[in-house]
């Protein structure tokens, strides 16, 4: 046999191979090809070829077994029990670019399924070897090792505590500065994932400095890094107080509101759960939120969108609400209550959104008469009520609407407003009613005059209670306040009486 | 007896009345006798009665005067303890009265200036409203001026990715002798992508090659020694002609670079090695003491004088000539001091500290 024949033997078996990894790479790339690739075995067959004396083909084999993997879960676990990711993750630091690209691909793909794969990807000593990754020149290592500590910090405290115990929130804060943007993107999205957690994290990813360096890209023009950024910045303020004012301190607040008109949605959203986040703490907070501008923000925010992104600023005008009575009057002169009438009136609307527009309305109107009656004014109650009594309401909303209306009912003496609530009120909701009529009736003569007039005696007459109840003793109290024959001419059965005694009555000549 | 005997002699002794006025009066004695019984009886219950009266009288008269003392006293006593308490009662509620004016005064001021300042939210809810027409106008603006460059980046990124699509779909490009899907005959004008296709021109690879060398600014010692093994080879048909092999023509070109001695070291660096060794000797040294010969051990000591001789004024003459002035006509007094006991700072400090 000549040389040149041997050469040509070698040769072909290295092309066989470098087809076969390549085509298998394509082949995984697609979801719908992953039941024909497991029923033939492919991860056996890619295996060995990961070991290769061909680096190419290595590098390309293990891209195909990352594709592979990533698709779908058991496949994902049939490669943990295989013992093949601590091979790949000792072997990471040795080779080339390309192949930790390839390398990281395959972790990445294993750790984003679940806690248990995550766990399992980090107990091969994965974040060592990530490390050394990340002091890497050049960007795409980079940006696929901080992938994998995104995926594998995603799923719970534990592994986030893991990641942050590596090192690697420093490295992530230097990354988040390169010039290259899917770096950024990925390093502020895994920041995101390990502040999530708890306050312990969040408050080590905030001592890094990297609040301050957040808070410059707010206005960068790239969507997807936007987003991540918000994200962190609510991820980070929604623990504690402190953390909290630190991302006030970074003096966020004016310019985020120019965000909550991005066209993108997602931004939007994530600007909005980040006011919701920080005003939920305290009143002052939620003050300095307001005077930087945030309630017309907010309010043409729930004006201009569609569907669920209205929900974090919703529950922001609530929680900004729920604090402080000047507060709520606030909301209430930004025209906040239209708004939030439109959401809960809309039945096409997601009923956690609903709901969580009844919870706002309930911490808007409970705190005096006067917000009770701007509540009050916007046909709220009504709504309200026709939400509680519902059937088709889950529990969640018609305890929600029930709380709105009680807290709202129990400031309410506009007594208009009230009146369709006497009609068409279960026992419970009713009570309230009859409890806020007992304390104006008393004390006002005109309202007595209406009272009398629209037939709410006669309604309040009709109602059915137990003896000795509560609800029998304030209905005792407003007819208290009428003449007897008034009451008597208004009770249930009057008109029969009275037929009676004309029967009865024999006139004399 | 003796009695009746002295009644005897008293009578005998008196004048003798007649035996029948005697009898008489007797009679009329008798006859009397009931009566005036019944007379006397009557006398002594009225004077008896009189004297009891007067009597009682008298006791009634001292219970009063009594009574009357000791009431007053205890009436006096206690209406004053009354009168104490009623003065009290209405100091107090004068007192309260006044109180309550302060304190209302006082809690109506401290709570509208501090707690509830109506005036000061009523000006803080106007102000708020105005911020917040401000705020509206200006995000109007900030956005009104973002839109374009939203709406001209989504436009580019749009353009982007037709031309993308026309550079892939190229071969949809019509021809002379077929019109292409997009340049139907039947259509009045081409579409938009059949111009596109038109000017889509195929990408190149160096382009692409250019644009990854511009993202990695690598360091040109590290570049040659990167291992070639990560491009694969070209594996090309054999060319003609008495050339060298290709694997030879490979490694020749992929050779690290091996720079002249010249120029791989420093220009300095006969400098540097001679500070570099002379550090070393130094570093390494183990005793900093010159080594001396041992033949003339005692040659080599040196004098060491003492330290009070060798100093520049001298030494003192205490303790060698002299250990204490005894010249007694200095002293002010022949008494010696007395030695007094220091105070303890911490009594002294009693009082006036805080612990």
């Amino acid at each position: 046999m000549t040389q040149r024949q041997l050469l040509q033997v070698l040769e072909e078996y290295l092309k066989g191979r470098m087809h076969f990894v390549q085509t298998m790479s394509e082949l995984a790339s697609r979801g719908q090809n992953m039941k024909m690739l497991k029923n033939a075995n492919v991860m056996a067959l890619l295996q060995p070829l990961m070991l290769d004396v061909d680096p190419s083909v290595q590098q390309i084999a293990t891209q195909a077994l990352g594709r592979l993997v990533g698709h779908s879960e058991e496949m994902a676990k049939e490669l943990v029990q295989g013992e093949v990711l601590p091979q790949i993750v000792n072997s990471l630091p040795k080779h080339n670019n390309y192949y930790k690209k390839a390398a990281t691909l395959v972790l990445r793909s294993v750790a984003k399924h679940s806690a248990t794969l995550a766990k399992a990807v980090v107990d091969c000593g994965t974040l060592d070897s990530l490390m050394i990754c990340l002091d890497e020149f050049d960007p795409g290592v980079k940006e696929s090792a901080i992938w994998v500590l995104c995926h594998v910090a995603r799923h719970n405290e534990d592994l986030a505590q893991a990641v942050v115990d590596a090192g690697a929130v420093p490295f992530l804060v230097l990354s988040m500065q390169e010039p290259e943007i899917a770096l950024r993107r990925v390093a502020v999205s895994a920041l995101s994932d390990i502040s999530k957690h708890s306050m312990e994290l969040a408050h080590i990813v905030a001592e890094t400095g990297t609040i301050a360096i957040l808070a410059q890209m707010i206005l960068n023009p790239d969507t997807k890094l936007k987003r991540q950024v918000f994200s962190v910045l609510s991820q980070i303020g929604k623990h504690s107080v402190d953390l909290a004012e630190l991302v006030v301190e970074a003096e966020v607040f004016p310019t985020v509101f120019i965000c909550l008109q991005d066209p993108d949605e997602v931004v939007r959203k994530n600007v909005a759960i980040l006011v919701c986040e920080i005003a939920k703490h305290t009143s002052e907070l939620s003050q300095l939120i307001v005077n930087a501008g945030a309630l017309p923000a907010l309010v043409d925010f729930i004006g201009e969108n569609e569907g669920s992104v209205r929900l974090p600023a919703v529950m922001a005008l609530g929680y900004i609400a729920a604090h402080a009575e000047t507060l709520a009057t606030a909301v209430i002169m930004s025209l906040g209550i239209p708004q939030l009438t439109q959401v809960l009136s809309n039945e096409a609307e997601e009923n956690y959104v609903r709901a969580a527009t009844a919870w706002s309305l309930g911490q808007i109107g409970g705190h005096s008469s006067e917000h009770a009656v701007a509540v009050a004014g916007e046909n709220v109650l009504p709504k309200l009520l026709q939400i509680y009594t519902s059937p088709d309401s889950s529990d969640d909303f018609q305890n929600k609407a029930k709380n709105a209306l009680k807290n709202i009912l129990q400031k309410c003496v506009h007594l208009p407003a009230l009146e369709p609530l006497l009609r068409d009120s279960p026992q419970n909701i009713l009570k309230h009613v009859v409890i806020q009529y007992s304390k104006v009736l008393p004390h006002d003569s005109m309202a007595r005059r209406t009272f009398v007039k629209s037939g709410a005696l006669q309604r309040i007459q009709e109602i059915k209670t137990a003896p000795g109840s509560e609800l029998l003793e304030h209905i005792n109290t407003i007819k208290s306040c009428f003449p007897e024959e008034v009451v008597r001419f208004y009770s249930p059965g009057y008109s029969e009486v009275l037929l009676e005694r004309m029967e009865k009555f024999n006139p004399t000549y | 007896m003796g009695h009746n005997m002295a009644d005897v002699v008293r009578l005998r002794s008196r004048p003798c009345v007649s035996g029948q006025k005697y009898i008489e009066r007797r009679r009329q004695e008798e006859q009397d006798r009931r009566k005036d019984i019944l007379a006397a009886i009557t006398i002594q219950t009225w004077l008896r009665g009189l004297r009891v009266r007067a009597y009682m009288r008298y006791l009634h008269d001292a219970a009063t005067t009594i009574q009357r003392h000791w009431r007053g006293f205890f009436q006096r006593k206690s209406f004053h303890v009354l009168l104490r308490n009623a003065l009290h009662t209405r100091n107090m509620e004068f007192y309260n009265c006044k109180a309550f004016n302060i304190q209302k005064i006082w809690r109506g001021y401290y709570v509208r200036k501090y707690v509830h300042n109506y005036y000061a939210r009523k000006i803080y809810l106007e102000t708020l409203m105005v911020a917040n027409q401000i705020t509206r106008i200006q995000l109007k603006e900030i956005v009104g001026s973002k839109a374009c460059e939203w709406d001209r980046r989504f436009r580019e990124s749009d353009e982007q990715r037709m031309d993308r699509l026309a550079c892939r779909t190229h071969y949809l490009v019509s021809t002379r002798q077929i019109p292409g899907i997009y340049n139907s005959p039947f259509l009045k004008e081409p579409m938009d992508m059949e111009r596109r296709l038109i000017e889509a021109r195929p990408r190149i690879n160096a382009e692409r090659f250019l644009i990854s060398a511009r993202n990695s600014t690598r360091d040109w010692t590290e570049m040659s020694y990167q291992k070639p093994c990560s491009i694969p080879h070209i594996r090309a048909k054999k060319p003609q002609g008495p050339f060298l092999e290709q694997s030879q023509i490979w490694r020749h070109r992929l050779k690290p670079l091996e720079p002249t001695l010249r120029v791989a070291t420093s220009f300095t660096s006969a400098e540097e090695a001679a500070l570099e060794q002379k550090r070393e000797e130094w570093r390494t040294r183990v005793i900093d003491d010159a080594f001396l010969p041992f033949a003339n051990h005692r040659k080599n000591k040196k004098y060491e004088p003492l330290l009070q001789t060798s100093c520049a004024f001298g030494s003192i003459d205490y303790g060698t000539h002299h250990f204490r002035d005894t010249d007694t006509t200095k002293n002010i007094s022949k008494k010696p001091f007395k030695t007094i006991t220091r105070t303890i700072p911490l009594f002294e400090k009693f009082g006036k500290m805080y612990c």
